[in-house]
């Protein structure tokens, strides 16, 4: 049979994509299956657009600095359209990118809704046809969580996907969930002078990141004006003709409401498993509809293979591209450096100012798990590039093993954290130690200097402290 | 020159491999293409050969597990190269590493022989900066450790393997202060015995539906009955033991209920002609504080009197304990029997973990005795606890109650396990 396919991958997100091209590099002949645009939700509806409104936002926040030095700019022409119509232009380069990366490296493009109609079949609905393959992968993201009680309208209740298609901004907005989507929504709102009241159920913002990183971003919210509610449930939603009520019970039963033009609801993301045929072909799902993976992202059944926001990984568009190559290369039966993500060297990234980056261990964790550690933490202001560029606010955290050095948990926030923490997650994957880190010349000034003397802390002291 | 022998990768998968047997002697001459040794990976047996001719020295007896491409033996051309028996060769310069093909067994396409793992390049180690400071708290010497981290650099996970094929002082004692309590010893799992007993029972509880039940038999009968055949000992050339009437007995049960001998394999549920019990035995750890776990497999049960499942189980686990036990000794059981008789307090009731992928696993404990009524007199008879677990997946709680009952029903009339 000349069109059966070494592997066909349903969804072309940062999973599905990376494979596909991976697999067409390590000669194997692959289809990928799209209903939708390629890039998936990264490239359309996440990383991307959301990373250009940051951009946006804090450039337009910076033109307020200019009043220190006389200018006065005048920033009342604000067009969210063109903002708008800015970041649509920016999804539309990046996925004819991404279209142009599968043709040149010769991945057949199929446009439709993949189903599995057994093992080694896949169906697409609009096409009419079914594909024939030895390997399944599966990358089919994630959608919006629906909660009972704040079903999105998208008019007045608001998924992350309306907010990002907004031309034009309301007055007011309630942000229900302090994760990594509600904070940087919130940040960049919050710079086009939108009203934000952000509302967590823990007891602070960014609830799965170190909680002394975490305070420096929610010092820096509060003092720019963004109302902060951890500790806070949400508890229903009513209506009032233009604006929307938010109920509120705070920790110790007292309850109190917020109103605004919009409620945007990011409480997380759902695994999209339904509608597949996943279970018929005998798929293991868990409870909440997360795809059960073992070692190279097999599923309970052979020949399919589960990547990306589908699986229990962190949902990150980073882990769901290495899943897909650790998956392709063990169909092409490459040996791949690892069978499986490692959670502890995966980076998370928050992209609003101050930024937040982090690996590993955090030390709740740590105190909860029992595991000894020692730790350093200096502050941004410590590093002399940070007061000349007037970025002062911010940390880096290092959790070490008392015994040997080695890095267990790293924390990093302030300005340029996200491309900060490599370093030392190069550190931590090549096995050097804090002393290692210490001895590296920094230039000066830079930022990364307070990595230097975090790593100086562990051992002994920093310089500028 | 001396050339290292590793732990070949022959599966995608394999993280580890268990020498089965030596097929020739330490210290033997040895003819390149000789079948070497057996080597067990998770499911299959591999027979390797000899990758060149020379003289052989054995430094990882049989039954040991150990990690990919650590060094399990060394080739020499005159025996003035060969290491010393035990005595670890500091003195040897750096032994060349040569792969060891697989004869026969399918290597995964596309993958090149085993990574060159000698970490010494131009006469330096290299090793990461954590695998250096590890190995000086372990007391460990470098150059003895095979690295494979990038580039064949040693790293954490090659220092703690070697760690803990000898059981490390608690590194952590000193800094014990405070609220955290004082460690006696560390035992890193990586590449021993037990990382994959504890992938084996998480495996098996995670992966299955396991549910257990509890009653006691009444044994005083099948005691009389072992009691005559004690008696001709001579004659039967053994020493009936109660393991041996229990194995039959759920040979019996087996013969009424045949869906307690299945498993599921696939998305198929495979009830078994054969009656292979597994036989769970504990054997003394490789170091003090731990124990290592075997389950031997007593083939085709359905065909054999008690007196040759006796036997033929005494073979197997004497095998066991000198670590001569084949590949296939070791493989295809179909229903497990784990007995802490004597071991656990008398009465005792367990939650045996299903050996998977078999549906049923009978755990006997210590028996009592006990006054219970027989034609309404109170009479002291021997009762047995026994536990059973079963996978809810493959069979019911119905099919599984008549097994039990069956079961039982055998233990207290021994006579009828004999018809
Ligand atoms: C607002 C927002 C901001 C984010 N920011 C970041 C960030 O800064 N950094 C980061 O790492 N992550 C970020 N994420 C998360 C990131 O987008 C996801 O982790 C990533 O997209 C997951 O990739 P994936 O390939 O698993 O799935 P997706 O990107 O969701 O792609 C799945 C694709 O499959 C298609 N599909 C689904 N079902 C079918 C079917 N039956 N047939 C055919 N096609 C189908 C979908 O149309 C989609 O294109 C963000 C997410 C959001 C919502």
């Amino acid at each position: 049979m000349s069109d059966r396919f070494d592997v066909v991958i349903i969804g072309a997100g940062p999973g599905g994509y990376v494979a596909a091209v991976r697999a067409a590099q390590l000669g194997l002949k692959v289809a990928v299956v799209e209903k939708d645009e390629p890039g998936g939700i990264c490239l359309n509806w996440g990383c991307i657009p959301s990373k250009h409104l940051i951009h946006q936002a804090a450039a337009y926040h910076a033109l307020g600095e200019m009043e220190a030095v006389g200018v006065t700019v005048d920033r009342s022409g604000l067009d969210y359209a063109r903002v708008q119509a800015g970041s649509r232009k920016v999804v539309k380069t990046l996925t004819g990118g991404v279209a142009g990366l599968l043709k040149r490296n010769g991945v057949c493009y199929v446009k439709g809704h993949a189903r599995i109609a057994s093992r080694g079949r896949v169906a697409v609905e609009e096409e009419g046809t079914t594909l024939e393959c030895d390997n399944i992968i599966v990358a089919t993201g994630s959608r919006p969580m629906q909660v009972p009680g704040f079903e999105f309208d998208h008019r007045q209740v608001i998924s992350s996907d309306d907010l990002l298609a907004l031309t034009c901004l309301p007055k007011s907005i309630v942000v229900l969930g302090a994760g990594a989507i509600g904070c940087e929504f919130a940040y960049v709102l919050n710079c086009f002078g939108v009203e934000i009241t952000l509302v967590e159920a823990m007891s602070h913002i960014l609830p799965t990141e170190d909680f002394e990183a975490c305070a420096v971003v929610a010092r820096s919210f509060k003092k720019s004006g963004i109302g902060i509610r951890c500790g806070t449930r949400a508890t229903g939603l009513e209506r009032e003709g233009d604006m929307v009520r938010v109920m509120l019970e705070a920790g110790d039963d007292t309850t109190d409401c917020v109103t605004a033009e919009k409620v945007l609801v990011v409480f997380g993301r759902s695994p999209i498993t339904d509608d597949l045929g996943l279970e018929e072909a005998g798929v293991k799902l868990d409870a909440r509809g997360y795809v059960e993976t073992g070692p190279f992202n097999q599923t309970s059944v052979a020949g399919i293979y589960a990547i990306g926001d589908i699986t229990k990984t962190p949902a990150l568009a980073h882990v769901a591209s290495r899943e897909g190559e650790i998956a392709v290369e063990h169909i092409a039966g490459h040996e791949p450096q690892a069978d499986r993500v490692d959670p502890d060297l995966v980076p998370s990234a928050i992209y609003c100012e101050p930024q937040l980056a982090g690996f590993g261990l955090r030390e709740d964790q740590a105190k909860a798990r029992g595991v000894e550690f020692t730790k350093s933490v200096f502050n941004y202001i410590g590093a002399g590039k940070t007061i000349a560029i007037g970025k002062p606010e911010g940390l880096v955290k290092l959790l070490c093993d008392p015994d040997t050095g080695e890095l267990l948990g790293c924390h990093v926030v302030g300005h340029d954290a996200t491309e900060i923490i490599h370093e030392l997650l190069l550190a931590k994957q090549g096995e050097l130690l804090a002393e290692d880190i210490e001895s590296v010349i920094h230039a000066h000034p830079t930022i990364s200097e307070a990595v230097m003397e975090a790593a100086r802390g562990i051992g002994g002291k920093p310089i500028h402290a | 020159m001396a050339k290292d022998y590793v732990m070949p990768k022959l599966a995608m998968a394999m993280n580890e491999g268990t020498i089965v047997e030596w097929l020739v002697e330490d210290g033997a001459a040895i003819e390149q293409g000789q079948p070497l040794l057996v080597v067990e990976t998770e499911k299959v047996a591999y027979e390797l050969e000899a990758p060149e001719s020379g003289l052989i020295r054995i430094l990882t007896a049989a039954g040991d597990t150990v990690p990919v491409e650590e060094r399990i033996a060394v080739i020499a051309g005159s025996a003035d190269e060969l290491p010393q028996t035990g005595g670890e060769s500091e003195a040897e310069p750096p032994a060349d590493n040569i792969g060891a093909p697989a004869s026969g067994a399918a290597v995964a396409a596309g993958r090149p022989g085993p990574a060159e793992s000698l970490a010494t390049a131009g006469g330096r180690i290299k090793a990461s900066p954590l695998a250096r400071k590890l190995a000086k708290q372990y007391g460990l010497d470098l150059s003895e450790i095979t690295g494979t981290g990038p580039g064949g650099r040693i790293v954490k996970r090659d220092v703690l393997g070697v760690a803990s094929s000898t059981a490390a002082p608690a590194a952590s004692a000193a800094r014990a202060t405070g609220g955290a309590p004082i460690e006696r010893v560390r035992l890193p799992l990586r590449g021993t015995p037990r990382a994959s007993i504890a992938r084996h029972m998480l495996e098996s509880l995670q992966s299955s539906a396991q549910l257990s039940s509890f009653w006691e038999s009444d044994i005083t009968e099948l005691k009389k009955t072992r009691q005559s055949l004690l008696a001709r000992e001579k004659q039967l050339g053994t020493r009936v033991s109660v393991n041996a009437f229990i194995i039959r007995a759920m040979a019996a049960a087996i013969a009424e209920v045949p869906i307690a001998n299945a498993a599921l394999v696939g998305e198929e549920g495979v009830i078994y002609e054969s009656v292979n019990v597994g036989i769970a035995i504990a054997l003394p750890g490789k170091t003090q504080w731990d124990s290592i776990l075997m389950v031997p497999v007593l083939r085709q049960v359905e065909k054999m009197g008690i007196v040759r499942i006796d036997q033929e189980m005494k073979r197997l686990v004497s095998s066991a304990r000198e670590g001569t036990l084949t590949a296939d000794e070791m493989s295809g059981s179909t229903i497990t029997l784990s007995s802490t008789a004597g071991l656990a307090p008398p009465g005792a009731a367990l939650t045996p973990i299903l050996n998977m992928p078999n549906a049923v696993i009978i755990g006997p404990s210590t028996p009592r005795d006990k006054f219970v009524p027989v034609n309404g007199e109170a009479e002291l008879r021997t009762m047995m606890p026994v536990s059973m677990t079963f996978d809810h997946r493959v069979l019911d709680g119905e099919p599984a109650a008549r097994f039990a009952s069956a079961l039982h029903r055998f233990l207290e009339n021994p006579a009828l396990m004999l018809a």
